[in-house]
């Protein structure tokens, strides 16, 4: 019997991989901006604990920012992978093949089966890690603290869910995951 | 969680004798991401029934000659 070790992965971060640490860094940054704007409007005077409709209107704009900016770097992030593929191959063989390349890319980026069980196991993280964030929130208004403390404690659950999932996934992208 | 049951693969060895196939090149074949063929290499996922065929029929191999459910033993 061949006995042939199984030494082939890679030490390399895939594409899967680059592309939830993409996702980590767009929610960690917007978080860092959300707290260095609101922290000034707050000693400003802009933004009293008391007006409600004023911080709920920051969370949105946040919310929208973070969804714009989400969509765009992901958007670079897709179009310099594939640059940087095809730059690799033409390293690595001379030519680039257009078919083959656009075949390789599709390979890299599209979920398969195991991406999708991956996905539903990190989005029961990320809902968990939400909904705990956010009960604690409530927790927090019952022992009579602000309510803007639950505002931004929604807005800190969605980022942070978000931020659980990614790692979720990273984790299982590296260690593999059951079908059970 | 121990499992008394593991599902072993040949594709390592299948890929080598099918003229050094790379993961790659099986993972245009049968539509799946380099990196899902590298877990079910490694055993680190278990493929789809779908997806063992489709393995199977890459290598012109029965499935059960590819997969094998086999009694786990432990290793002293």
């Amino acid at each position: 019997m061949l006995n042939i070790t199984l030494t082939e992965r890679n030490a390399v971060m895939t594409f899967k991989e680059k592309k939830s640490l993409v996702s980590i860094l767009v929610s960690t940054l917007l978080i860092i901006a959300y707290i260095i704007f609101t922290t000034l409007r707050y000693q400003e005077g802009h933004l009293p604990f008391d007006n409600y409709q004023l911080w709920a209107i920051t969370l949105l704009a946040f919310g929208g920012i973070y969804i714009i900016s989400y969509i765009v770097i992901h958007i670079i992030f897709y179009i310099v992978t594939s640059v940087s593929m095809a730059v690799k191959e033409q390293i690595k063989t001379g030519k680039v093949n257009e078919i083959d390349l656009e075949q390789k890319i599709k390979t890299e980026m599209n979920d398969d089966e195991m991406d999708k069980i991956i996905s539903l196991k990190a989005q029961r993280v990320s809902s968990i890690v939400t909904s705990f964030i956010i009960f604690i929130g409530v927790v927090l208004i019952a022992f009579n603290l602000e309510i803007v403390l639950l505002i931004n404690m929604i807005l800190f659950g969605g980022f942070l869910g978000n931020i659980a999932e990614e790692l979720t996934k990273i984790y299982y992208f590296k260690r593999g995951v059951s079908n059970v | 969680m121990f499992k008394d049951y593991v599902i072993h693969n040949q594709i390592r060895t299948l890929r080598f004798f099918a003229n050094e196939m790379t993961q790659l090149e099986l993972a245009n074949k049968i539509g799946v991401s380099r990196q899902t063929i590298i877990a079910i290499e490694s055993e680190k996922y278990n493929p789809s029934l779908e997806l063992a065929f489709k393995i199977s029929n890459v290598f012109n191999k029965r499935i059960d000659d590819v997969f094998s459910y086999e009694k786990t033993t432990l290793k002293k």
